[in-house]
C-alpha cells in the first residue's frame, strides 16, 4: 500500500493540526461506526457460540463450553445443509464462470447493437434477489409454468421443479446461473477489453485461429481476473438465501435448505441463539480454510490478487 | 465469403437467443402482473392478451404496499447518503494523511466486506431488541449504511487518488479549511466516482432481504420482504398480485440502471476487481 504524502512535511503547527483534525473528523467516526456495528458483533457471536440461550426462556445465556460444537458434529440437518451449500457453491461458480467467459468472448467483438446486448445481458445481476425468486417460482410452476410448457413441446415432462426433491436443487441452481452469470461476463469482459490490440494483431499475423487465440492468449491474460472472480462469486454463492427461501422455503423436505436458511431458522424460528452462533463460527472457519487453500494453490509465483 | 456470411448468421442467432434467455424471465413476470384473473392459470401459458391493471389495483388498494414501498425508498436513500458521505470522508483521510496504524485501520474497514450479514445479525438483533428499536426504519438505515461502508471506502479511494495534490495544497495555502476543501474542491472533482458508488449502494440496499426480514415485522417492512407476505396469504390466485409487487420492486432499479448505465458498469467492475 503506497502512502501518499500529500501534505507538506514541515512540522509547522497548522499543518500538523490539520492532519490530526482530518484523522479525527474524517476517519474516526466512520471507523468507530464500523467497529461498533460490524466488528464487535462478530466477537459477540463467537462468545455466544459457547453458551446456551433459548430466547423463549427468560434466563440469559448460560456458558456451556464446547457443547454446541459437539452437537453440531452430530447434527445431520446442519451437516447436510453444509454439504449441500458447498456442492452448490462449487457447481454454480464453475458453470457461471465457463458461461460468463464464453459469452464475454462472444460479445466483446464489434457488432451492431452491442451496447444494447451488453445491457440486456447484465440486467439479471442487479435485480432484487427476492423478486428473482418470484420470477422463477412462476416460470417453474408444475402445471402452468412456461418451463414445463416448453418441455411439453419437446414431448417431455411435466417436471415437478419445485416439488420434487430431485429437481428442486436443480431449479435453484438454474435460477442462480441466470442471476449471476452476468457477473462473470462483466468481469471477464472488462479484463478482455484490457488486452492490447497489438497482441491480437500479432497472433493473427502468425495465422492463429480464433479458437487458438482465445485459448492461448485471451484466457492466460485474464487469469488474475478469473481467480478473483471465483473468490467473489463463491463467497456470495455460499450465502445464498433469498431465492430458495422464496421459491421453496428450503424444501421440499430439506432439499434446498442452504446453510444461511438453516442458520436463520435456528436463530429466528427455533430461537436457539447460542447454537446458531456456533453454526456461524463453523461455517466461517470452513470457508476461511478453503480460501486459504485456494490462495496457496493459485498464488504460486505471482503476487496475490487484489 | 459464404462461410463468413454463414458464421455471421450463426452469431446473430446466438446473440438473439442469449438476449432472450436473459430478458424473457423478467418479461414473463411483468406479463403475469398484467394478466386478467382468468388467464393466470391458463394452460398453455398465454403471451398475448389485453393487459389489465387489476392486479395493481388489488395490490395497492389497501395502501399497505405503497407504505412498504415508501419504506424501501427511505431506507435505500438514507443508508446510501450516510454510507457515501461517511465513506468518502474516510477515503479522503486515508488518501491524504500518512499515519501510524494505517494498514491496520484499512484492514478493519475491509474485513467486514467479506463477512456475510448473517455473522453480525444475531448480536445486532439483541441490541436492537434491548433498545426497543425493532421494526423501525432508523434501525435498518443505520445497519445497511454500515454494510455499504467498506465498498464505498474501497471505491472512493481509487477515485480520490485522481484528484491532483497541487489543487489541495494551493487551497490550503489560501487558508481554506478542511471541510471547505473536501466539500468544495474534492467532492466536485470526484463526481463520476460518487455517481458510481451511489447507484451501487442504492441498488444493494434496495435489494437487501435477510436483514429487513429479521429486523422488521409490521411497520418498517421493505418491498422485497412485503412480497413474501402476499405469497403466503393464499395460493395460486395471488400470483398476479405477487407479480405486480415484484414488477414495482424492480422498476426503480431498472430505471436507475437505464439512466446511469455508464456509471453502474464502471462501479460494478471496479467494485469487484480494483
Amino acid at each position: 500500500m503506497s502512502v501518499t504524502q500529500a501534505l507538506p512535511d514541515s512540522p509547522t503547527s497548522p499543518q500538523v493540526w490539520q492532519r490530526r483534525l482530518l484523522l479525527l473528523c474524517f476517519l474516526a467516526p466512520g471507523l468507530a461506526y464500523l467497529i461498533l456495528i460490524r466488528i464487535l458483533p462478530v466477537f459477540f457471536t463467537i462468545w455466544l457460540s459457547f453458551t446456551e440461550w433459548n430466547l423463549t426462556d427468560d434466563d440469559g445465556p448460560s456458558f456451556i463450553g464446547l457443547d454446541n460444537y459437539r452437537d453440531i458434529l452430530h447434527d445431520d440437518a446442519f451437516l447436510s445443509a453444509a454439504g449441500r451449500t458447498l456442492l452448490f457453491t462449487v457447481t454454480a461458480t464453475a458453470i457461471e464462470l465457463v458461461l460468463g467467459i464464453a459469452i464475454a468472448l462472444f460479445v466483446e467483438r464489434e457488432f451492431r447493437g452491442r451496447g444494447f446486448v451488453r445491457a440486456a445481458l447484465l440486467t439479471p445481476m442487479i435485480l432484487t434477489p427476492a423478486v428473482i425468486g418470484v420470477i422463477w417460482l412462476i416460470l417453474f410452476h408444475q402445471s402452468v409454468g412456461p418451463v414445463n410448457w416448453l418441455l411439453s413441446l419437446a414431448g417431455l415432462g411435466p417436471v415437478g421443479w419445485l416439488t420434487s426433491p430431485a429437481f428442486a436443487p436443480l431449479a435453484v441452481l438454474i435460477t442462480d446461473i441466470w442471476h449471476w452469470t452476468p457477473f462473470m461476463f462483466l468481469l471477464a469482459g472488462a479484463a478482455i477489453q484490457g488486452i492490447p490490440a497489438e497482441v491480437y494483431e500479432a497472433a493473427a499475423m502468425d495465422g492463429a485461429t480464433r479458437l487458438q487465440t482465445a485459448w492461448r492468449i485471451t484466457l492466460p491474460m485474464i487469469r488474475d481476473t478469473i481467480l478473483v472472480a471465483i473468490v467473489l462469486r463463491s463467497m456470495d454463492a455460499f450465502e445464498l438465501f433469498a431465492e430458495p427461501y422464496v421459491m421453496t422455503g428450503g424444501g421440499p423436505g430439506q432439499a434446498t435448505e442452504t446453510l444461511s436458511i438453516r442458520i436463520y431458522r435456528t436463530a429466528f424460528t427455533f430461537f436457539q441463539m447460542g447454537y446458531a452462533g456456533a453454526m456461524i463460527v463453523v461455517s466461517i472457519v470452513v470457508l476461511a480454510a478453503l480460501y486459504a487453500g485456494y490462495m496457496r494453490l493459485t498464488a504460486t509465483g505471482r503476487e496475490q490478487p487484489a | 465469403m459464404n462461410t463468413s456470411r454463414f458464421s455471421q448468421a450463426l452469431s446473430t442467432i446466438g446473440g438473439v437467443a442469449l438476449v432472450l434467455c436473459s430478458i424473457f424471465p423478467v418479461t414473463y413476470m411483468i406479463l403475469t402482473s398484467l394478466k386478467p384473473d382468468r388467464l393466470l392459470l391458463a394452460d398453455p401459458p398465454r403471451f398475448l392478451f389485453t393487459p389489465v391493471l387489476d392486479n395493481y389495483v388489488k395490490l395497492l388498494i389497501d395502501g399497505k404496499f405503497s407504505l412498504y414501498y415508501l419504506n424501501s425508498f427511505i431506507v435505500a436513500v438514507s443508508a446510501t447518503a450516510i454510507g457515501v458521505l461517511v465513506g468518502s470522508m474516510m477515503a479522503f483521510a486515508f488518501e491524504r494523511v500518512p499515519f501510524r496504524g494505517k494498514g491496520f485501520a484499512f484492514f478493519l474497514i475491509l474485513v467486514p466486506r467479506s463477512f456475510p450479514p448473517v455473522t453480525t445479525i444475531i448480536p445486532i438483533f439483541f441490541v436492537v431488541r434491548a433498545l426497543g428499536m425493532v421494526d423501525q426504519l432508523i434501525t435498518l438505515i443505520l445497519f445497511e449504511a454500515a454494510v455499504r461502508l467498506p465498498l464505498v471506502v474501497w471505491l472512493m479511494r481509487g477515485f480520490l487518488r485522481k484528484v491532483p495534490d497541487e489543487l489541495i495544497e494551493a487551497a490550503m495555502l489560501d487558508g481554506c479549511g478542511l471541510m471547505r476543501i473536501f466539500f468544495r474542491i474534492v467532492l466536485p472533482l470526484a463526481v463520476p466516482g460518487i455517481a458510481a458508488v451511489t447507484i451501487l449502494s442504492f441498488i444493494d440496499t434496495w435489494n437487501a432481504f435477510l436483514v429487513p426480514l429479521i429486523l422488521t415485522n409490521l411497520k418498517a417492512i421493505t418491498a422485497p420482504v412485503a412480497i413474501l407476505s402476499y405469497m403466503e396469504a393464499d395460493q395460486q390466485l395471488q400470483w398476479g398480485i405477487v407479480a405486480a409487487g415484484g414488477t414495482l420492486t424492480i422498476l426503480p432499479i431498472l430505471l436507475f440502471a437505464a439512466l446511469l448505465r455508464r456509471y453502474l458498469v464502471q462501479g460494478l467492475t471496479d467494485g469487484a476487481v480494483k
